[in-house]
């Protein structure tokens, strides 16, 4: 009688064991989905956030067409405080080349803004086709940038 | 916690921007001002190298106006953290890193290329 009830138990424990391993593998499994769907779910949020700057550098890009450099100067500020936010907000989703780009983009737009600020001050003349220049290459990265982040969304590979 | 803070030597960093700028692997860009372009590395360091003017005593004697390159560096807020001045670098490598700098940011060697290839044209 109690050889039986050891052998049950010996089999009770063992298979305990097993289910406390199968479920440890789920829970990890779950977890590791869970943080995967997280990250996807920022990645997409970041692209949302590069759209919009995107935008905004297109909408610069537009005014200083126009010389309206009142709207111009709005539109760098905005978009060189979304380009101060976006590495540090969401570095760990952005490879070393984005953060790279996105800080020189800042530099370029920080001296379109000296110039816009110098002129409206009537501290000087201002080159127009060289600021328009710069906001059209900054705008271009920015768009190759938010490019490779798509890409790497739509075909489902880590950044 | 008493040892002697050694100056900071500008050279090996100067050397080794011209040798990635020469690699191609530094990508400096055009910015608003026309004497100055900027590039990034690491991810939190930016470089700045601009012509500033400084007056400067010239063979006759006379004081002169003259255009000196000067790279700056800065953190990933923006902040000059360190600036190098053509006079701590012995030759003229900081010239020289302007003017590959100049050379990258304005796409100089595509010009001259499509250039050649118009006059090959005509």
């Amino acid at each position: 009688m109690i050889e039986t009830l050891y052998i049950t138990a010996s089999i009770c424990s063992v298979l305990a064991l097993f289910f406390s391993i199968f479920a440890g593998i789920q829970a990890w499994r779950a977890s590791k989905a869970a943080s995967a769907a997280r990250d996807a779910v920022l990645i997409r949020s970041l692209s949302d956030e590069l759209q919009l700057a995107c935008t905004r550098g297109e909408q610069l890009v537009d005014f200083l067409k126009h010389s309206r450099y009142s709207e111009a100067y709005l539109r760098v500020d905005e978009l060189t405080w979304s380009l101060s936010e976006l590495p540090h907000r969401r570095g760990r989703h952005l490879t070393i080349n984005h953060k790279n780009t996105l800080l020189t983009a800042r530099q370029q737009l920080m001296t379109v803004n000296e110039a816009i600020d110098k002129y409206s001050n009537a501290k000087g003349e201002i080159d127009e086709k060289q600021i328009l220049a710069v906001a059209r290459k900054v705008t271009m990265r920015l768009r190759e940038t938010l490019g490779e982040i798509r890409s790497h969304i739509e075909n489902g590979e880590p950044l | 916690m008493n040892q002697e803070i050694k100056k900071l030597d500008p050279v090996p960093l100067v050397k080794r921007l011209i040798e990635k700028s020469k690699a191609g692997k530094l990508d400096w860009a055009p910015t608003a001002d026309r004497q100055q372009f900027v590039t990034s590395v690491g991810g939190d360091t930016s470089f700045r190298i601009r012509l500033v003017p400084i007056t400067d005593i010239n063979e006759w004697g006379q004081t002169e106006n003259v255009d000196v390159p000067r790279l700056d560096m800065l953190d990933e807020k923006g902040n000059m953290v360190w600036q190098v001045y053509s006079h701590e670098i012995p030759g003229r490598e900081l010239r020289e890193l302007f003017e590959i700098a100049r050379r990258i940011g304005n796409r100089l060697d595509d010009r001259v290329a499509g250039a050649i290839s118009a006059l090959d044209n005509l």
